[in-house]
């Protein structure tokens, strides 16, 4: 594989196309898209429901692949890698925040942090460590024997960030990460993801959400599976307007 | 993946949901129970069997000529002893004459329990155990001159004679149909006694043969008899034993000698070889029924594991997201089963092993081959015989549950993951 050059984008779609086949008609959730995210960057994509940018995030995220193009995550070519260095990336390089927090019910907040060293192999008593560490960071050190029904929708989403930072990973992939919480919480939420963008991690967040959008440096629109906007937040070009919104 | 993580998330799977838990267990719980039941009986039969032929020379062919069938063959003492000489396999001969429905009595007392058995002194080279443990056993001049004598078993003299030490047994006077017999022997106690033989006592098979009433020729070697023992020089020679044997049944019964199978049985080491494979297709077949209810089990444990696949397809997305590969999904599930198994087993064994007991405590004994009723030995309790059924069924159980649990586990693996976060 290529030597990845400081120069590179970090992220790099060309010509993304997904297309899902409904009986006689195509779907293009994702019509040529073409993209280059930067290293540090805090990008929002945003969009109304139907718009491809859940199938974005899915394809930036390596949970699914697009039906041709091409995607280069961190110089290397995803869509040439086999399952296995797809998983490694998942569990080194990216890390998600969900709308619906998806933290998995039955495991304690501990282990739910967990899950990303688990699968990069780490003892279980290093694991245990740097997840009680990682549970401070977002204030729910003491709720760490908790399981995730225990806890408010702001506080699971804390851990949710708390989970995603657990392998490093050089990518944070925010998909309506404030879509089921109240503004405050939203703004709370939003305020950890500034954070860890002043820490030199990328943020891609999803939204539908134009003053949270706002908050990014940088917003891409799609409309359509194409991207119709791609610049300073304070366009107003940039913003999802009201009709298509309802 | 780590084996601790799955272990405690397959726990906290089989306490949420209870019922689900013991529909998947109960085969798995049954199937493991009943083979070690079977297993633990099995192994007792088994120590039966050879508690039953050790009393026995190895190489021990017992005959029994069928006098009921047409041109029945006659076969004297005297011909049978004459093989001794003739053929190079067989070193021994004695007859055996049952006294049927009768009791020893001394001093007015009776001891029902009593076997009395009509022998040659050479009996005691087929059935070693019966080392006289005092005085003397059965000699040749005791046959030829059909003295009234006998060696009776450990059990007779200290039951019927009373006597501790064996030495005062001899020389006492015991009844048999009436008739007197002096005490010349004791034999020595056998351990574990499963079929009586401390109740058995021995009498020359001449004065035997006068007790039963029947008429007999004036010289032993005359008497024609049913049945003999036959001591062959070595367990490899049964088949030359009985083919000896038969030749000297085709020529005094006149038939060619391919007729002869009819007309006698035979029964030697080779009918503990019998039993043993008596016993062993015994448990075979009933561990066949637990082998089905362990195979039920292992299903219902698929079939739970499929579902929980579908259930916790959200789970299954989530893990992957975060960076399990294939491999470890599909280890986390076989490591679910492979618990999941693993506790139906011990639940198994904790209810099998005491259960085992129990059928042994009440079972007393089963028919085997030729050995008849072969006790089940209560006593046989320690815990390293029941410990390898213990361990065979667990094994087996986990075998079951990593091969059923392989299709779920591969279920869960192919999931994608836009599928499992989709809904």
């Amino acid at each position: 594989m290529a030597e990845f050059k400081q120069e590179d984008a970090l992220i790099r779609l060309e010509n993304v196309f997904k297309i899902y086949q409904t009986g006689e008609t195509a779907v293009h959730a994702l019509d040529g898209v073409t993209l280059d995210i930067n290293r540090g960057e805090f990008v929002a994509i945003v969009g109304a429901s139907g718009s491809g940018k859940s199938t974005c995030m899915n394809i930036i995220g390596c949970l699914d692949v697009p039906t041709s193009g091409s995607y280069h995550l961190a110089g290397e070519d995803v869509l040439a890698m086999n399952d296995d260095a797809k998983a490694k990336l998942r569990n080194k390089t990216l890390g998600f925040i969900f709308q619906q927090y998806n933290l998995i019910p039955k495991l304690n907040l501990c282990e739910n942090v967990e899950l990303a060293m688990l699968y990069a192999g780490m003892s279980a008593g290093e694991r245990h460590k740097r997840s009680l560490q990682l549970l401070e960071q977002v204030g729910l050190a003491d709720k760490a024997n908790n399981v995730p029904s225990q806890l408010s929708g702001g506080q699971q989403q804390r851990v949710a960030i708390a989970r995603a930072l657990a392998g490093e990973p050089a990518v944070i992939l925010a998909d309506e990460p404030t879509g089921a919480l109240d503004s405050q919480t939203g703004r709370e939420v939003l305020g950890y993801l500034k954070l860890l963008n002043n820490e030199g991690r990328t943020i891609i967040l999803i939204t539908h959400d134009n003053a949270i959008a706002r908050q990014a440096q940088r917003i891409i629109r799609l409309e359509d599976g194409k991207i119709v906007y791609d610049g300073q937040p304070d366009s107003p070009e940039a913003v999802v307007q009201a009709e298509v919104q309802a | 993946m780590d084996i601790k993580h799955a272990l405690g998330v397959a726990l906290r799977n089989l306490q949420a949901n209870k019922i689900r838990c013991a529909q998947m267990l109960l085969g798995m719980v049954i199937g493991v129970a009943s083979a070690v039941v079977i297993l633990y009986m099995g192994s007792n039969l088994m120590q039966g069997v050879s508690d039953f032929y050790s009393a026995y020379s190895p190489s021990l062919m017992y005959m029994g000529v069928y006098t009921s069938v047409e041109k029945s063959p006659r076969v004297t003492v005297g011909d049978m002893e004459g093989l001794i000489a003739s053929s190079e396999y067989i070193t021994a001969v004695s007859p055996l004459v049952s006294v049927e429905d009768c009791n020893l009595r001394y001093n007015g007392e009776t001891l029902a329990d009593a076997q009395i058995k009509g022998v040659s002194e050479q009996f005691l080279q087929m059935k070693p155990a019966c080392q006289a443990a005092a005085g003397r056993f059965l000699q040749p001049l005791d046959i030829s001159r059909r003295q009234k004598v006998c060696v009776i078993g450990s059990a007779v003299a200290e039951e019927l004679l009373g006597c501790q030490n064996f030495e005062d047994a001899l020389g006492q006077t015991l009844k048999i149909r009436g008739e007197n017999f002096t005490v010349i022997g004791v034999l020595a106690e056998i351990q574990p006694d499963l079929e009586k033989g401390n109740y058995e006592s021995y009498i020359p098979y001449t004065t035997a043969k006068q007790l039963t009433g029947e008429i007999i020729a004036p010289l032993q070697e005359d008497y024609y008899l049913d049945i003999y023992y036959v001591n062959l020089n070595s367990v490899d020679n049964i088949i030359n034993g009985r083919d000896t044997v038969r030749a000297l049944l085709a020529e005094v019964s006149g038939r060619p000698y391919g007729e002869t199978t009819g007309l006698f049985s035979l029964s030697t080491r080779t009918s503990q070889k019998y039993d043993r494979e008596c016993v062993m297709g015994l448990v075979g077949k009933l561990l066949g029924v637990s082998g089905i209810v362990l195979l039920v089990g292992g299903v219902g444990i698929m079939n739970v594991m499929l579902a929980a696949v579908s259930e916790r397809r959200r789970e299954i997305g989530i893990r992957k997201a975060f960076g399990a590969n294939n491999p470890d999904i599909r280890r986390q599930f076989m490591l679910e089963a492979f618990y999941t198994s693993g506790f139906g087993a011990l639940l198994g064994v904790l209810i099998g092993m005491p259960a085992g007991w129990l059928v042994c405590q009440f079972m007393g004994s089963v028919p085997i081959g030729y050995a008849g009723e072969l006790m089940i030995n209560p006593d046989l309790l320690d815990l390293s015989s029941l410990l390898w059924p213990a361990v065979a069924a667990s094994a087996a159980a986990l075998l079951l549950g990593v091969l059923f649990g392989y299709l779920p586990a591969r279920k869960a693996e192919q999931l994608e993951i836009v599928d499992c976060m989709r809904e």
